[in-house]
């Protein structure tokens, strides 16, 4: 009994120490972590509000995560000074083929489509060079939201399957903006 | 067992197949794949070392648990500070982080020390050596060949990129895709498992 109760009690202060380690190291870099991920929001922001700054025009909400849909990974709600959502980031994984590229989108509360960003870092590098140019990326806002045909995109970029998961992606982001204004 | 056979007899990747996940699917840039093979050696070290400075205080029972917990443990502090200092390279990673534990064990710890055996630091660092040239080698020969670029690292202000095609050639975007590296990869054990078998025969007819 004596014996099992040292092996327990050992292995039970070094899990301890083990999670206080992990929490301290966490605690030391989430505000880099936190930096980072406002960076990258503000950037995308950007693309339609040269201006803006968030914390200023918009406050960020928790990131919500979605497991029913197949493109939408989860979503992040920003509010405006009176604390209304006004619009919706979200993750969106294309890739049926390349199934690493992730990007962010930024819809209106009704589903159009304001802009998006895509991470670079998670695509192969000639797949970056020939994902969409700031005037492409005008051309989808433009559309406002999932009105356009991903043929129409083939059309404008001239280029592969690529365009194609990146459209059908935010079509899907749009229909869920919808779906989810239906539900409430 | 000297370094040449640990390093190309036992290679990892192209002769053992061990990692064989991560090797394939984070090998479409050079950058991501010589940063997975560094983090895997570096923790199957750290994990030894710490295992070493404990071992004295737990049951030989327990100590296979132990080691899993503090190859978790390092896994879990790679992963955190890759999202806090190389936010690009933790993305890219994705779900191949968290899988370094498993790969770690198999690689390093597991396969090298039976339970209560000293560690061979030097058996270790020559299979992770081992690892990082696959990864390092699969990884250039795809984005090269596949983007016509060579990624050395992406930090978060500045990716040093060089282009390493000349304007006009197209790159063989094939490769880069999860068929592409399956076929990459049957060739380079197909080219590794030949050269061993003739410096096999070679040294039967001597």
């Amino acid at each position: 009994m004596n014996r099992f109760l040292n092996i327990w009690g050992k292995l039970t202060l070094f899990c301890i120490a083990v999670a206080v380690i992990l929490g301290v190291v966490h605690e030391v870099v989430s505000p880099r972590i936190e930096k980072h991920r406002k960076e990258t929001l503000e950037n995308l922001v950007k693309t339609w509000k040269k201006d803006a700054r968030l914390g200023k025009d918009y406050t960020i909400g928790a990131e919500r995560f979605v497991q029913s849909n197949r493109l939408v990974r989860g979503y992040i709600p920003l509010r405006d000074k009176a604390g209304k959502v006004v619009i919706y980031v979200l993750r969106l994984m294309p890739g049926r083929y390349l199934s690493t590229y992730s990007v962010l989108a930024a819809y209106q509360t009704e589903g159009e489509l304001l802009g998006f960003l895509i991470e670079k870092s998670l695509s192969p590098p000639v797949l970056t060079a020939s994902l969409p140019s700031a005037s492409l990326q005008q051309r989808i806002a433009q559309t406002r939201g999932g009105d356009f045909k991903s043929n129409e995109i083939e059309a404008i970029s001239g280029a592969t399957f690529t365009f194609r998961t990146l459209v059908e992606a935010l079509q899907e982001g749009s229909a869920f903006i919808k779906s989810r204004r239906r539900e409430q | 067992m000297n370094g040449h056979e640990k390093l190309w007899k036992e290679n990892p990747v192209f002769i053992g197949g061990i990692g064989l996940c991560p090797a394939l699917a984070v090998t479409n840039r050079f950058d991501t794949a010589w940063i997975l093979g560094v983090l895997v050696v570096l923790i199957g070290f750290l994990g030894n070392l710490t295992f070493w400075l404990l071992r004295r205080y737990f049951h030989a029972q327990i100590e296979f648990y132990i080691r899993i917990l503090i190859i978790a443990f390092w896994v879990t502090i790679m992963e955190i500070l890759l999202e806090a200092f190389l936010p690009d390279i933790w993305e890219a990673l994705g779900i191949y982080l968290p899988l370094l534990a498993v790969n770690t064990m198999i690689l390093l710890s597991v396969k090298s020390y039976p339970a209560g055996e000293d560690a061979k630091f030097t058996e270790d660092l020559l299979l992770g050596l081992g690892y990082v040239l696959s990864l390092g080698f699969f990884g250039a020969f795809r984005e090269i060949l596949g983007s016509g670029t060579l990624t050395l690292i992406s930090l978060p202000q500045n990716t040093v990129q060089y282009q390493v095609f000349l304007k006009g050639i197209q790159p063989i975007r094939f490769l880069l895709l999860p068929a592409g590296a399956l076929i990459t990869y049957g060739y380079f054990r197909a080219g590794f498992l030949w050269i061993g078998k003739r410096a096999e025969n070679s040294r039967a007819g001597e």
